[in-house]
């Protein structure tokens, strides 16, 4: 019999469309939880929830675009009015941008830093009260391989994912004491839409693909599941003893 | 319990200790087949039993892992008994607490002593397991037991730090060396956990206000803590994870 690890919870997971965050909601709902699935694709959420609560887990969505600080503030009240309470929140939500320093504009700056850096930091801030209130909850953020080592043309997303590990690391010494743990997931190269279709606009996408591959000791790219599983441990209690931790699930990349 | 190591053929050293009976507890719990060792035969004899009433298949063998013979038979008995092996723990270790120490202190022997349990072992069982692991792969794994001086450092037991921190690059050597081959190899690096290690050296583990105010959770781990990590990485849940250093230290920021 499968034990669930995380029954009775209430777990946020952003940018639960699709991709990692798809696995990570569908498998903590499998794990018992139940799940705000935040998007800012409606159709993508509610896809999410459908399937499930087709399943037979619990659901629901709410429209989130995590660089409007008020869809922020209104995430985690429209959970904890919906739910009682809030467990988990997994800050899942992000995005890329292939551009040299040079090349990025202020726009683009802002737009990524707002959705990676800032709208993890604005969801912690409305989160924690009502954990710290409760002494106990579980944050789990995605960082990534770039939180450590840079990628070419990748300048402003290798920043935010450095700052997301930190604050990650700060959380986790201010909030131990209410009980609250807070650790990170850095994910190599995976398998989700985004990346098919990076492969997809370069001139040799099958070469693009195999580059991926390469680029991990294991030969291959991630799975969304394998980094759900990571979530799933982090979101439980059977994690109890880590926190301003960071588990790198990339196939080995970051050992060269 | 699930069973997420169901049949999964696993050998653990430095078995009998605080953590690695938790680790062989949780793996025979999970539905793994456990060979244990450990200096003491009727430490490792007593395990074994106890595994077995958890309903587990287990073996056992007293092995000082500094003796590269003792350590093959280890291994032979394991790979025989449960015809291969999926899973090699390295986890067996000391720390010197009277003896290790800065230079002005510590003694070429002890230095010596220290890397030849916490180091050199790992590589003569990574030596004789290997061939077996890889006859598994993919799917199996090596999860050697670092510390958090394995990457900050330790200002009073320099040897035990420097032991430590070897297996830093020896398991980043073997994450890229038998990645391909779907061999997984990571590290596991605990805080304070409350052992016969660290209570050797702190009376009242509990009352001991220098490791409560360095762990933001403001309390030592218990092997069933990390045991806990050990099985998810023992697991086919961990299927990409390897070449990592994984902290389970509740917040030890050093
Ligand atoms: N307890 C902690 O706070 C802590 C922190 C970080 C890392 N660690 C590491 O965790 C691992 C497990 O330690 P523990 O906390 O369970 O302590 P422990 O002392 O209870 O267990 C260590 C085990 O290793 C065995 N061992 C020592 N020398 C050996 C030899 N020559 N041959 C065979 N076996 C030998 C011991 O007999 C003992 O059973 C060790 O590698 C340790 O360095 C412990």
């Amino acid at each position: 019999m499968r034990v669930k690890r995380l029954s009775r919870k209430i777990a946020i997971v952003t940018g639960a469309g699709r991709g990692i965050g798809r696995a990570i909601a569908e498998r903590f709902a499998d794990e018992g939880a139940t799940v705000v699935a935040a998007n800012r694709n409606e159709q993508e959420g509610n896809a999410v929830v459908t399937h499930i609560t087709d399943r037979g887990g619990e659901a629901s969505f709410v429209r989130t675009d995590i660089r409007v600080p008020k869809d922020c503030e209104r995430l985690i009240a429209e959970t904890v009015e919906r739910y009682g309470c809030l467990d988990i929140l997994c800050n899942n939500a992000g995005v890329g941008l292939l551009r040299t320093v040079v090349e990025t504009s202020l726009e683009d700056y802002a737009y990524l830093m707002d959705t990676n850096v800032r709208g993890a930091f604005l969801l912690c801030k409305h989160a924690i009260p009502g954990m710290s209130d409760r002494g106990a909850g579980s944050i789990v953020n995605l960082a990534s391989v770039a939180s450590y080592v840079g990628f070419e043309r990748d300048a402003a997303y290798c920043a935010s994912k450095g700052a997301l590990l930190m604050l990650t690391r700060q959380l986790a010494l201010e909030y131990a004491p209410a009980g609250i743990r807070v650790n990170a997931i850095c994910p190599g190269f995976v398998d989700t839409p985004e990346l098919r279709h990076y492969c997809e606009q370069q001139t040799d996408p099958e070469a693009a693909m195999a580059a991926c591959n390469a680029a991990h000791p294991m030969g291959r790219v991630g799975r969304p599941e394998e980094i759900a599983a990571a979530a799933a441990f982090l979101a439980s209690d059977e994690s109890s003893f880590v926190t301003g931790a960071s588990i790198v699930v990339d196939g080995g990349l970051l050992t060269r | 319990m699930s069973a997420r190591l169901r049949g999964r053929r696993c050998l653990v050293t430095g078995a009998t200790g605080g953590q690695g009976a938790a680790v062989s507890r949780r793996f025979a719990s999970e539905g793994a087949r456990v060979a244990v060792t450990d200096l003491s035969q009727q430490d490792v004899d007593a395990l074994v039993l106890e595994l077995q009433a958890l309903g587990g298949e287990a073996v056992g063998l007293r092995a000082d892992c500094r003796d590269e013979e003792e350590v093959a038979a280890v291994v032979e008995l394991a790979t025989s008994a449960f015809g291969g092996l999926d899973v090699l723990y390295n986890n067996a270790g000391v720390l010197l607490p009277d003896q290790d120490g800065p230079v002005e202190t510590l003694e070429r022997s002890v230095w010596d002593e220290v890397l030849a349990v916490n180091t050199t072992s790992v590589f003569l069982f990574c030596k004789h397991a290997v061939k077996h692991l890889l006859a598994s792969a993919p799917g199996s794994v090596i999860l050697n037991v670092g510390s958090v001086a394995s990457y900050a450092g330790d200002a009073e037991y320099h040897a035990y730090a420097a032991s430590k921190s070897a297996l830093i690059g020896y398991t980043a050597s073997l994450a890229q060396r038998y990645g391909p081959a779907g061999l997984r190899a990571n590290l596991i690096c605990p805080g304070f956990v409350e052992t016969a290690m660290v209570s050797q050296w702190i009376d009242d583990v509990h009352a001991s206000a220098p490791i409560l105010n360095a762990t933001a959770l403001r309390r030592i781990g218990q092997p069933e803590e990390i045991a806990a990590y050990a099985a998810f990485l023992a697991s086919a849940e961990a299927s990409f994870v390897t070449g990592s250093v994984v902290t389970v230290h509740g917040g030890l920021v050093k």
